[in-house]
Formats: C-alpha cells, sequence, structure tokens
C-alpha cells in the first residue's frame, strides 16, 4: 500500500458554526515520496488544513485517514510514530540547548514515564549532523536566529524517524540561501521515501522538487495537479489577485514566479 | 559532560538538606546538642539507655522533629509544583497558588475558624476548598473553546479573586477579638500547629503527588514547548496537564492545610534550580525539591529564633523572597 494520508469531504470552522467555514468538503490523497506543496493567499486556511492531517484539529465535518487508518481513532503517540510536524516556528520559553530540543522529537518511542537515554542522544545527533545543525547543539534555543530555530524544529520532527513529515511554511524565517537549501533538503527526503506535506507562501518553491501543487482559494482546492500543470500565470493570477510572469529562468534551471505590477 | 555535574549538585544539596535539618533540630528556646539529638532519634530503632531528660526527648519527638518533617515537605512539595506548573504554564512567572488553591485554601481555613474550634475541622475545610476552587477554574475554562492553558490561568484569577473577597467577608464579620485574629494568623502562615499525627494523614499524599511528578518530568519538557508541539510529538497534552494540575494542586492544598499560606516559595525556588542545572526538567524537578526542602526549613528556623515571638513563616520568605528574586531576574536576564 502506497497511500498515506487520505482526506474525505472535510470542512472546517473556527468558532461556533456560525463563522464561514475555513474550506468545506475537501478530498485527496497522498502517496509514499509525494512532495505536496500547498500554495494559496493568506488566511486560506493552508495551516488549518496540515494540522487537520495530523489530528492537531478535527475537522467538522468527513474523516482523515493514516495508512488507512481514521485518524480520530489513534492516540496521539501513535500518530507522532509515523508523522512529524514542523509547527510555524514558535520560540521557546526556556532556553534548553539545541540538542535537547532536538531530542524531544524521541518522546512518542518512550514508555511514558522514561527519559531519553543514550540511544536517543544518538539519534538526535545523527539528525542534528543531517540538518547542520551540529554546531548549534550546545546553544541555549532561545539565543539562536529565527533561521537556526526552524532548522532546529526539522530536526526535532525528523528525529521523530517518521515516514510523514509536514511542513507549515518551513521557509517563513530564511534568508534566499536558506530557503533554497532547506527545500533541497526537503526534496532530498522525499526522493528517499519520505512523503512530504509542506505550505508555502511562495508558488516558485513548488517548482523545487514538489511532485504535486494544491492551491487553496475560499475554501476550496482550486487547482491540483503537477507543478508545471498548476502553477500557471493565469492560475496565480486568479488565487493572488496580482499578474504574475512564470518563464523558465535557463541559468537556474527551473521555471519561476514573478509578480508583476500592473501600472 | 553535564552527567556527573547533576550528580554532584544534587549530592551537595542533599547534604545541605541534612545540615540544614540538624541544626534545625538543635535551634530553639532549648538548645539541644547534635549527639542527644541523633541517639534520641536511634533509640527509637534501637535500645539504648537514655542519658537525656524526658523533656528534650519530648521537644525532639513531638515539636521539632515533626515541624522539620512538615517544612521539608511543604518546602518539596511547593518547589516541585512551582516548577512543574512553570513549564506547563510555560511561564516562569508562575506559582503553585496561579489556579486559585491558595485563595479558596484561605478561604475554607477561614470559614472553618469561624465554624469551628477544631483544627482538624479547619484542616480538611482548607483542603476542601483549595481543591474546590481549582476544580471550578479547571470548569470554568472549559467553557470557553480557546486556547485551554492561557484561559485555565484567567480563570484560576478570577476563582482566586472571588475567594479572597470572600475571605476578607469573613474576616469582616468575624469576632474581632478571637476568630479575626486566629483567621488572620492563619493566613500569614506557619508551621506551629502541625503534629505527628498530621503528617501520618499528609505525608503520603505529599509522596505519591511528588512521585508522580517526577515520573512524568521529561514530558514536562515536552510540554513547555507548547501545547500544539506536545501533541505533535506525542504527547497526550490533556492527560498529562491534568496529571501535573491535579498533583500540584493537592500538593499545594495539602501544604496550605498544614502550614497556612506561605508565598514565594513555588515561585522563587525553581528559579535557583534554574540557576544551579538549566531549565530541564529532568533536573530541575529533584534540585528544586531539595533546594526548597533545605529553604523552608532553613526559613523555619529563622523565624522561631530570631525573636522572642515566633514570626509568621509566610512574612519571612516573602521579605526574603521578594529581594532575592529581584536580584536573579537581573542576574539572570537573558533566559530563564
Amino acid at each position: 500500500m502506497t497511500e498515506r494520508i487520505r482526506v474525505e469531504d472535510i470542512s472546517f470552522t473556527y468558532g461556533s458554526g456560525t463563522a464561514a467555514p475555513v474550506f468545506e468538503s475537501l478530498s485527496f490523497s497522498i502517496s509514499k515520496g509525494d512532495l505536496v506543496c500547498f500554495l494559496g493567499p493568506n488566511g486560506t486556511g493552508k495551516s488549518t488544513l496540515l494540522k487537520c492531517l495530523n489530528g492537531l484539529l478535527k475537522p467538522e465535518k468527513g474523516s482523515v485517514y493514516l495508512y488507512g487508518k481514521k485518524i480520530s481513532t489513534l492516540s496521539r503517540s501513535e500518530i507522532a510514530v509515523t508523522t512529524g510536524f514542523v509547527p510555524q516556528s514558535q520560540t521557546s520559553t526556556f532556553p534548553f540547548p539545541v540538542r535537547d530540543v532536538v531530542i524531544m522529537g524521541r518522546t512518542p518511542h518512550l514508555p511514558l514515564f522514561s527519559s531519553p537515554g543514550k540511544k536517543e542522544r544518538q539519534i538526535a545527533d545523527e539528525v542534528m549532523e543531517m540538518v547542520g545543525i551540529t554546531h548549534l547543539a550546545d546553544k541555549p534555543c532561545t539565543m539562536i536566529s529565527g533561521g537556526e530555530w526552524q532548522l532546529t524544529l526539522i530536526a526535532r520532527a525528523l528525529t521523530q524517524q517518521p515516514e510523514i513529515l509536514i511542513l507549515d511554511e518551513p521557509t517563513s524565517h530564511l534568508d534566499m540561501g536558506n530557503q533554497l537549501k532547506v527545500l533541497k533538503f526537503v526534496q532530498g527526503l522525499a526522493q528517499s521515501g519520505l512523503t512530504v506535506v509542506m505550505a508555502s507562501h511562495f508558488p516558485d518553491h513548488a517548482f523545487l522538487g514538489s511532485s504535486r501543487v494544491a492551491v487553496l482559494k475560499d475554501g476550496n482546492i482550486f487547482a491540483m495537479g503537477s507543478p508545471d500543470e498548476v502553477v500557471t500565470e493565469a492560475v496565480l493570477e486568479k488565487t493572488y489577485g496580482v499578474k504574475v510572469n512564470v518563464s523558465y529562468f535557463e541559468e537556474a534551471g527551473r521555471k519561476v514566479c514573478v509578480p508583476v505590477i500592473d501600472n | 559532560m553535564t552527567i556527573p555535574r547533576q550528580g554532584r549538585i544534587r549530592l551537595v544539596l542533599s547534604l545541605l538538606v541534612i545540615l540544614v535539618s540538624i541544626i534545625s533540630l538543635m535551634t530553639g528556646q532549648m538548645y539541644i546538642p547534635p549527639l542527644t539529638i541523633i541517639k534520641i532519634i536511634a533509640s527509637n530503632f534501637i535500645p539504648l539507655t537514655p542519658d537525656w531528660s524526658p523533656t528534650v526527648e519530648s521537644v525532639i519527638m513531638n515539636v521539632r522533629l515533626p515541624r522539620l518533617a512538615a517544612g521539608l515537605l511543604v518546602g518539596a512539595g511547593l518547589s516541585i509544583s512551582g516548577a512543574s506548573f512553570q513549564g506547563l504554564f510555560r511561564n516562569p512567572l508562575v506559582s503553585p497558588h496561579i489556579l486559585g488553591v491558595a485563595a479558596g485554601a484561605g478561604f475554607g481555613a477561614a470559614l472553618g475558624i469561624l465554624m469551628s474550634d477544631s483544627l482538624v475541622v479547619i484542616q480538611i475545610s482548607a483542603f476542601l476548598f483549595g481543591m474546590i476552587s481549582v476544580a471550578a477554574a479547571y470548569l470554568l475554562s472549559r467553557v470557553y473553546h480557546t486556547s485551554p492553558v492561557l484561559m485555565l490561568v484567567l480563570a484560576g484569577i478570577i476563582v482566586g479573586s472571588l475567594f479572597s473577597a470572600l475571605t476578607s467577608f469573613l474576616k469582616y464579620i468575624a469576632d474581632p477579638m478571637n476568630r479575626m485574629p486566629a483567621i488572620v494568623f492563619w493566613l500569614m502562615g506557619s508551621l506551629n500547629n502541625v503534629t505527628g499525627k498530621d503528617l501520618l494523614y499528609v505525608g503520603p499524599v505529599f509522596a505519591a503527588c511528588i512521585t508522580a511528578l517526577l515520573l512524568i518530568r521529561w514530558r514536562i519538557n515536552v510540554l513547555s514547548m507548547g501545547e500544539e508541539d506536545a501533541k505533535a510529538m506525542g504527547v497526550n497534552t490533556e492527560l498529562t496537564g491534568a496529571v501535573i494540575i491535579v498533583c500540584a494542586t493537592v500538593i499545594t492544598a495539602a501544604a496550605v492545610c498544614i502550614s497556612g499560606i506561605i508565598g514565594w516559595i513555588g515561585l522563587v525556588i525553581p528559579h535557583i534550580g534554574r540557576l544551579l542545572v538549566g531549565p530541564d526538567h529532568r533536573y530541575l524537578l529533584p534540585v528544586s525539591l531539595l533546594v526548597g526542602a533545605g529553604y523552608l526549613v532553613a526559613v523555619d528556623t529563622i523565624a522561631r529564633s530570631i525573636m522572642v515571638v515566633e514570626v509568621p513563616i509566610g512574612i519571612l520568605t516573602a521579605l526574603i523572597g521578594a529581594p532575592f528574586f529581584a536580584i536573579l531576574l537581573r542576574k539572570n536576564r537573558p533566559g530563564w
């Protein structure tokens, strides 16, 4: 079975009933090795949808299935063993060293009353090496940059050794260089068999290794398919309300999107 | 490596607690030499021919030892509760009283003092109302469907001020010669009324709740990253949060019912703990426990020996705690 996540007809509304739904009747499925990128303007429910995929939020209608099992029947640790989540960064109150934050990812694998030991520490060290933050290991996590914190959160989720990785705007605090590095890294993860779902503000990111792109707009999936099919000038203009030029950029070897201001 | 360092710190603190305890047993209106104290305690387990007066034995066994045990328990309990709450609520300015337990227990005690002369009734009433106020805060927080942790703190403040107002009302209507001073003194906190029998009931409760908090201390680390993050890392945040709240509340209510309201321990001691071993609750909880136990016994020893009349311990912990906290905040600026 290669299907990892199946979403059946889910709707979500914040607050009590009267508010307009964030999205309605969404259905799709995500398979092993997919790198799915959700695009869409601010406030279209990208984060909300990602949180539904991982059971952090409960859809009002419909169901999410993880490995064919209804997510509402799984415990938090059952979900966390297969699914890592990288939230939009929120800083820590306490100055844990970066290594300790990363080790926290082992929690779903630990019995209720135990603390991580040598083995957990070793896994965390390997992941930090892979993500490239070994040099930060002993630094207090309250004293690193936003980008370094983002990488720490990615490392923390990977320490869960998940088969599915959900990232909520993983590049929002990163500079150009680090954005590209993180996306390349995520692409590598997908190529090695990890299933990746992420939300992004930048349509450009869809051309960096995504196997599929979905555009959320006005509570619906406005378009879904391969990046070439979905990320087009027509779709982007309708999605973001500005004219966008999508063209192949020789030196980069991929398509890029440039918003054009219409005078 | 940090592990041996953690062990060293715990060892030094344990020795300090023992030292403070012995000094506490020696000190008082009657000085008793340490050797006699050890012999008196040992005579309970092995047959020894007494070379001390029965008065001395009574002072140790019936007065100072129960009081010492109570000081250790209350200090340890309030500190570990404070440290756990600060982690759970992700706020280093939180004390175990945050959910209204002290205000509720204070009201319960005042009500008990008004209604009855029996210490047991007063203690039970204090304990019950402490639990009731936290339960009320918890239920109130469930009414709103937003960020549960924040709502819980707000609900605690609401319930707390309600009970404080009710306590003021009881003070207002109480007989000003007798009952009112009793309420006022009780609210200031003291270890003076503790008996060995109290400890028999309260001791196991403290032990059970402290053990539970120590067992889940790794998960407090994860919870301190935020509710959603903790869930994503596989923590059942509702259950773990409830265990922490119940344990810390029972400890605090039990502490208030034997010793009145002693502030500043649960707030300040975890900060000293963080200064010693950092924010990791795996180390912070045991260390806070030791520091809190030693600190409260030390302050209690001062409280009953600096003046002819005993100074209420709640006054001293605040007098020492507040300036100390101010200095701590300054030294510890970059992070908690």
